[in-house]
């Protein structure tokens, strides 16, 4: 009998791979869209008030940025716990992927604002003063000059952050998230079943090797500099 | 006289800081007449930047005016400033176009501020294109250009509103001494074609020489010299005159002193001028020298090296013979 008939012979990998692994793409899926959506207008609003943004704003700056850098440095199985309440009123349950999804995503959207805002900053200066000097407005000038600029940086960031997230999911594991985090904790870890923690790191690894390909191509097709 | 097209009126623009203000401009004056290609020189930090974001209004002047083809634009609200400066096309020493966008669609850029429709905008994207030479490139990306070409590219795009006035801020810095040329060729010849004013902000004297109708010299945010080139080149002693027509700096032998010669053919034959240091004896060396066509001016400076006991002979030979001269060192 090969190792590899012997991993299908498996009862676990043969029946709840395939669903942890289900479960971790549709956390991830779920909070990356969501990070992005709450993440980009919040490094956006970094990026504006910032001394030299597009309108400056000594204290909105550093009050976002102190929420941000609050939010960056709770340790994410803390952040996770801690939001047990919140995620109860948002979710109607603490357990499952979809509950998993709104501490999933408190933790990913101040790192994926920071890792935005550094990427907008990357935009040369000239260029927005050359699109003010052409009697753009400040919604065009963002939109138009800054974010479409940023954009192969914008990819990478989505990319550093979706598998940030991946590593996250596994840690929501613990807390009733399922996923792969949770079957290879409660088999791998718990019931000393190495040929389950070996798979689950396998898909892991082939997963967030994926999400690498296809973001740096992303921002390959993208860049034109 | 015709009224001036570019026009500033005692500018002064001060930087308040903690301690003492930095005044960056001083009361500046300036008037350039319509179709004029006029230079404004000075070191770096002399002003020429903060003169130029008052110009377009980038920065509010602290007192004073800038108007524009008779529009005073530092009073007018923002929102207004917004269409009042597509009458200014910009172009920059580091181009600042839109990676992420072709060529085509950096030139549409302005026109998309603008309002102007889709189908309007190709038709003009193109005229442009073809008006600075680059007809046919409109799909490439500026990754994708040389320096002189993306500088066509950002003189398209400073043209497309059909601008009355063309600031440049330093267009040629970036490139080499052939492109250099070639660039302001360019900017020459869409001033002849299209009649449009030129502003040129540059710290090389090889621009003004090479294309300015008159020239304004800053320092410490006034004007220190200012004139049609040809009337500055003239005043030998000033500053101008002497950048525009350099001469090197010699090492001086013992007992020796320099003397400084200089003409316009206007007044003094070059051959005149050379048989007039000639005729200052065998002890006098012509150590160096330029003789340059300015402005339609031929104009020349010497440099002549010669024994320290001989100067006041030699300065009352060459005065009379209606040179003007004076001791270097």
């Amino acid at each position: 009998m090969s190792w590899w008939d012997a991993l299908l012979e498996n009862d676990i990998i043969r029946e709840r791979l395939p669903l942890a692994t289900l479960e971790t793409l549709e956390m991830v899926a779920v909070s990356s869209v969501l990070t992005v959506l709450l993440g980009l207008p919040l490094g956006m609003l970094l990026h504006a008030t910032s001394p030299g943004g597009l309108t400056p704003q000594r204290t909105v700056a550093s009050v976002v940025g102190f929420v941000v850098n609050v939010g960056r440095s709770l340790p994410f199985v803390i952040l996770m716990i801690a939001v047990l309440p919140f995620t109860r009123w948002v979710v109607g349950t603490t357990l499952g992927w979809q509950a998993a999804v709104v501490p999933l995503t408190l933790g990913a959207v101040p790192f994926f604002a920071r890792l935005a805002e550094s990427a907008l900053r990357e935009v040369s200066p000239g260029k927005v003063e050359a699109a003010r000097v052409m009697g753009s407005t400040r919604g065009k000038i963002l939109g138009a000059v800054l974010v479409r600029e940023a954009l192969p940086g914008l990819v990478s960031a989505v990319t550093v952050t979706v598998v940030s997230l991946i590593s996250f999911s596994a840690m929501a594991g613990v807390i009733g998230a399922g996923g792969l985090g949770a079957l290879a904790i409660s088999y791998g870890y718990q019931r000393f079943d190495t040929a389950v923690m070996v798979a689950c790191i396998v898909v892991i690894v082939v997963v967030v090797q994926a999400i690498q390909v296809v973001g740096d191509a992303v921002a390959r097709r993208l860049d034109h500099r | 006289m015709p009224p001036a097209h570019i026009e500033l009126t005692a500018l002064r623009k001060v930087y308040p800081t903690r301690g003492e203000d930095v005044v960056a401009l001083d009361g500046i004056d300036l008037a350039v007449p319509r179709a004029a290609i006029h230079g404004i020189v000075g070191r770096s930090g002399a002003g020429k930047s903060t003169l130029i974001r008052c110009l377009t209004v980038l920065e509010r002047p602290t007192s004073g005016s800038v108007a524009v083809d008779g529009e005073v634009l530092s009073d007018l609200p923002e929102a207004r400033l917004r269409s009042a400066r597509r009458r200014i096309g910009m172009v920059f020493q580091h181009v600042n176009l839109l990676d992420s966008r072709t060529v085509a669609a950096n030139v549409a850029y302005p026109l998309e501020v603008a309002g102007v429709p889709r189908a309007r905008r190709a038709a003009r994207v193109a005229e442009l294109l073809d008006l600075v030479g680059l007809g046919g490139r409109g799909d490439s990306y500026p990754g994708q250009l040389s320096g002189g070409q993306k500088q066509r590219v950002g003189i398209a795009r400073a043209l497309a509103t059909e601008p009355a006035v063309l600031l440049c801020d330093e267009p040629t810095s970036a490139l080499d001494s052939a492109t250099t040329r070639q660039i302001l060729a360019l900017i020459r010849d869409l001033r002849d074609r299209l009649g449009i004013t030129v502003l040129i902000i540059t710290h090389e004297m090889a621009v003004v020489r090479e294309i300015c109708d008159s020239v304004t010299l800053l320092e410490h945010g006034r004007v220190v010299e200012s004139g049609p080139v040809g009337d500055v080149v003239a005043h030998y002693g000033s500053r101008l005159a002497r950048e525009l027509i350099p001469v090197p700096d010699l090492p001086l032998g013992d007992q020796r002193s320099l003397v400084e010669v200089a003409y316009t053919t206007d007044d003094v034959a070059t051959r005149d001028v050379l048989s007039a240091v000639a005729g200052l004896g065998a002890q006098v060396e012509i150590a160096a020298g330029t003789i340059e066509t300015l402005a339609g001016r031929r104009v020349g400076r010497l440099q002549l090296d010669l024994p320290a006991g001989e100067v006041d002979a030699a300065l009352v030979r060459l005065h009379a013979a209606g040179v003007h001269a004076e001791v270097t060192r």
